[in-house]
């Protein structure tokens, strides 16, 4: 009797704890979620509440018609399904070629190309960036002097304020070679990826 | 196609040629080379080999070639000759005192990340593992979540729960009894105006969406373990405290030690939730080394040069705790 009862309390213990870590891990999405239906005024408050008093869908409004930033959210929507569309499909097919390679054949170099695999994995994106920014800039200039002589204002425009002016050429491009912008950005993407087959 | 492999000679997979009569057509005839000279496998890596040599090794060779050069804007228009200094960006970022606290701040998170994780996220696979079939369901799902939040969206909910103007942090440890550190100076602290405070947000950052990877690799290790190993462990007296370092830890050690690296490589190169956390490049004593490096390179005026002579002594670092990687990848068989 008294075993099963403190089989029963173990239980209830490991439940509890499970519960603890469900709870503490899903706060800051809960608290997320949770801002995004508040309304201005109950963004800051003292005390804190956990749900908003007034719910409202106006953040999401705001984001998708594009008042907060300038462009609507389908823009930031259709670069990042781009650059996750293209790498997802390229880097399955090569990863798929690749694993069909080491996983079916025994060939000389086999051993040095997995060794090499994760060591290409782990160079850090930061360094790398710098030669692909320098590459992307020549790559990208041809598509950049395709665009009408008016777009030119608004890249000076962009450029005038405190931003850094590599990034303020990427906003000004923003629409009009979109393509050609991203096409680098997608590549690059990918380069992680390739190890993982 | 050009033979540069080496094909073993010998063993053909099929007749050299058609013993009779009608010519081949390109196709099969290209089959019948490849089986030849057993090219099948080198023509499948060739993809991927192509990609590696273009986005890895050729950017390598290039900040390489760029930190013993003065490369900076004009050499990149053309408008100025790019000239070879030799080591002088590298003794430059050494006798910079910037570096020296860059690196500092690296070592010094990574030091506080990865154990955090890796406790964390130990004590949750062991956790899992002795939950019901639901309640394990349950946590891992939640968990995984976490750990599918983008490292930009989880840095910026951080940051939001942090800020000094109501956010929950400051308000929770204004509650919590002196004793526990608590009280009334918390109210309107901020957490990203100083090093410390700033990386010990990043710290939680990495560790909340950190922790799922480790419990979820812990897990599968404890999946492989035999139940009678437990059950033999404790008829012979140890606690759980005994048979997870007498037990569990020397059977997973080798995932232990892969996890371990994997965590020192990642949280050494963190760059995103720093970046986001000490507001983009705001304050240069908040720098680690990749964000010290990233500015060196993207702040007006850049400097290449220099910030490929960072970028090189980075992976080089990064490449040293790689190799303890691969080799322990080598010994638990991953390789083979």
């Amino acid at each position: 009797m008294r075993r099963v009862l403190s089989r029963r309390a173990r239980r209830a213990g490991l439940n509890l704890l499970g519960l603890l870590v469900a709870l503490i891990t899903l706060f800051p999405i809960f608290w997320m979620v949770s801002t995004a239906f508040k309304p201005a005024t109950e963004w800051y408050s003292l005390t804190p509440h956990p749900l908003p008093a007034h719910p409202t869908l106006a953040n999401f409004r705001a984001v998708i018609d594009g008042s907060v930033i300038g462009l609507p959210y389908w823009n930031f929507l259709k670069n990042s399904l781009f650059v996750t569309v293209v790498s997802v499909v390229a880097s399955s097919l090569i990863a798929l070629l690749a694993a069909v390679a080491l996983a079916r054949f025994r060939f000389r170099f086999r051993t040095t190309y997995l060794i090499m695999l994760p060591i290409v994995q782990m160079l850090p994106q930061q360094a790398l960036v710098i030669a692909l920014a320098a590459a992307g800039r020549h790559l990208v200039s041809g598509h950049v002097r395709r665009v009408p002589g008016q777009r030119s204002g608004r890249r000076r425009a962009a450029r005038a304020g405190p931003v850094p002016h590599w990034r303020a050429a990427a906003r000004g491009r923003g629409r009009v070679s979109w393509g050609a912008a991203e096409a680098p950005g997608a590549v690059t993407g990918r380069g992680r990826s390739t190890g993982s087959c | 196609m050009v033979r540069t492999v080496p094909g073993q000679p010998g063993r053909l997979g099929s007749p050299a040629g058609p013993s009779s009569g009608a010519p081949l057509g390109f196709r099969q005839r290209g089959v019948i080379f490849t089986r030849r000279h057993r090219l099948a496998p080198y023509l499948l890596l060739l993809p991927s080999a192509a990609v590696i040599a273009t986005l890895v090794l050729w950017p390598t060779i290039q900040i390489a070639e760029f930190s013993f050069q003065n490369y900076g804007l004009p050499q990149l228009a053309g408008s100025e000759p790019t000239q070879w200094v030799g080591f002088s960006n590298y003794s430059h970022v050494l006798h910079d005192p910037e570096f020296w606290l860059s690196l500092r701040l690296s070592v010094l998170s990574a030091v506080a990340m990865v154990p955090l994780t890796l406790i964390v996220g130990t004590l949750v696979g062991v956790l899992l593992s002795r939950l019901g079939r639901k309640m394990a369901a349950f946590v891992s799902s939640v968990s995984v979540l976490a750990w599918a939040t983008p490292a930009v969206s989880a840095s910026v909910i951080f940051v939001w729960l942090a800020t000094p103007d109501g956010g929950v942090v400051d308000w929770f440890l204004t509650k919590l009894p002196p004793w526990l550190g608590g009280g009334a100076h918390w109210a309107g602290f901020s957490w990203t105006n100083a090093a410390l405070p700033a990386y010990a947000l990043a710290t939680a950052v990495v560790v909340w969406t950190g922790f799922p990877f480790i419990a979820v690799s812990v897990l599968a290790g404890l999946r492989t373990i035999p139940v009678e190993m437990f059950e033999s462990a404790r008829v012979d007296g140890a606690g759980p405290w005994q048979i997870f370092w007498r037990v569990t830890y020397p059977l997973l050690r080798p995932i232990f030690q892969v996890l371990f690296l994997l965590s020192v490589i990642w949280d050494f190169g963190v760059f995103t939730q720093v970046f986001i956390i000490i507001g983009e490049l705001g304050q240069r004593d908040e720098y680690n080394l990749g964000i010290y490096e990233y500015a060196t390179a993207f702040t007006l005026p850049p400097a290449y040069g220099l910030a490929s002579a960072l970028a090189f002594i980075l992976t080089i670092i990064l490449l040293v705790i790689t190799v303890g990687y691969v080799r322990a990848s080598v010994r638990e068989g991953a390789l083979r």
